[in-house]
């Protein structure tokens, strides 16, 4: 039996983009996620189980749902988690994902994430760096101006996905801005947004976001403390190590 | 005289009274435990903000999230040579309904956070700003070793 179930109750569109976002640092991915899904107005396509879950159900408007969902909208398609997932669990996910997107001719799998950095608190808006799989990835962001991540580490579940997709030599890309660790930054949710948008021609309305930046913070101070107690387990800390030899 | 019927439904009934006392005990315990881990202090209507403590060889840097703290004269921070606390108000009420739609409203307005340290600290020589919400606490270790040189 497959460890993650993937319960699809609308048709997923085949050749669309297809967006996975966990809690992560400063939950980047998780804001810009469910952002995305509010503000595009998506529709609700299903949702993943697996016994490696926690035990967890989430309420929304009365309703009971899996706290792991997809979304879908034209040609995009997002996956995202309200919770944050055991180590285990991250390992399965990404495989499975990464199965998925190929059973469903995904053109590329997108995730949104940040990358924290000590002085967040002198930037008045953060950088947006990204990470592509494949050379063909690399090429599209170097056209589309996002610069990419030289040398270093990456950590968690963005890491998995990315080795996933690479050994099937398909399309992946992480788009990563300067963040908050331990803190949800709405500020870089916003950043990673505004790239995605751009890169993408999707209009997005970003002033909400920004607006309402103070809500979201004391909103997901739970989910944030959560999120960081699994940082220690994914090996968060290699981010801050150099790498050992260059390639 | 009763008959061992009604003595063993007595007995019966006793048990399960107990069980439930115990039950209900331990219901509000536990209640009471993820109540206050979840929503702050109910008795002091505070929410414990996130924080963060950073060592540095000569200091502690400790940075707080205050969303919806506006003014720097709304903070309070009190430091002992080993404690931080830190109370601050923020500028509109938060209501648990906000937060958690299945628990009782509750309304919250202020934070309060005391973080200990592992090391003693001179309060005197130590500062603070706040930028963007958030506060930082430079906070300078009390004996920072003795120096020797290299012969």
């Amino acid at each position: 039996m497959e460890k993650i179930l993937i319960v699809e109750e609308e048709k997923i569109p085949e050749n669309s983009i297809l967006i996975n976002c966990l809690p992560d640092v400063g939950l980047v991915g998780a804001i810009a996620s469910s952002y995305l899904v509010e503000k595009l107005d998506m529709k609700y396509a299903g949702y993943l189980d697996s016994a490696l879950f926690p035990p967890i159900i989430v309420l929304h408007k009365e309703r009971p749902l899996s706290p792991v969902r997809i979304y879908i909208k034209d040609n995009l398609t997002v996956v995202l988690s309200e919770i944050a997932l055991p180590l285990e669990a991250l390992r399965h996910l990404a495989k499975r994902i990464a199965d998925w997107a190929e059973e469903k001719a995904v053109k590329t799998v997108i995730t949104f994430g940040g990358i924290p950095v000590p002085n967040r608190i002198d930037i008045e808006k953060p950088k947006v760096y990204g990470i592509g799989a494949t050379e063909e990835d690399r090429d599209f962001l170097r056209k589309n101006n996002v610069k990419l991540l030289k040398e270093g580490f990456m950590a968690g579940y963005y890491a998995l996905l990315l080795k996933e997709r690479m050994k099937k030599k398909t399309s992946c890309i992480a788009l990563l801005a300067e963040s908050h660790l331990q803190y949800p930054d709405p500020g870089a949710a916003a950043s990673v947004l505004e790239t995605f948008s751009k890169i993408f021609n999707i209009d997005i309305d970003l002033k909400p976001l920004v607006e309402q930046e103070e809500e979201y913070r004391i909103k997901l101070k739970e989910l944030m403390k959560r999120t960081i107690e699994t940082f220690k387990h994914a090996q968060k800390s290699y981010e801050y190590t150099p790498p050992l030899t260059y390639v | 005289m009763y008959s061992r019927g009604e003595i063993m439904s007595y007995e019966f009934f006793e048990i399960i009274r107990r069980l439930k006392r115990e039950v209900d005990e331990f219901v509000e315990y536990i209640e009471r435990q993820f109540a206050e881990e979840l929503m702050g202090d109910h008795w002091t209507e505070c929410i414990e903000p996130l924080a963060e403590v950073r060592e540095l060889p000569d200091r502690y840097i400790v940075t707080i999230d205050l969303p919806y703290v506006r003014d720097k004269n709304n903070i309070n921070i009190k430091l002992t040579e080993d404690t931080v606390i830190v109370e601050a108000q923020m500028y509109r009420k938060v209501s648990t309904s906000d937060l958690l739609s299945n628990i009782k409203k509750t309304e919250f307005s202020a934070y309060r956070k005391v973080i200990r340290l592992p090391h003693e600290i001179d309060p005197k020589k130590a500062s603070a700003t706040f930028k963007r919400g958030i506060l930082i606490l430079d906070l300078p270790k009390k004996s920072y070793g003795h120096e020797i040189r290299v012969e």
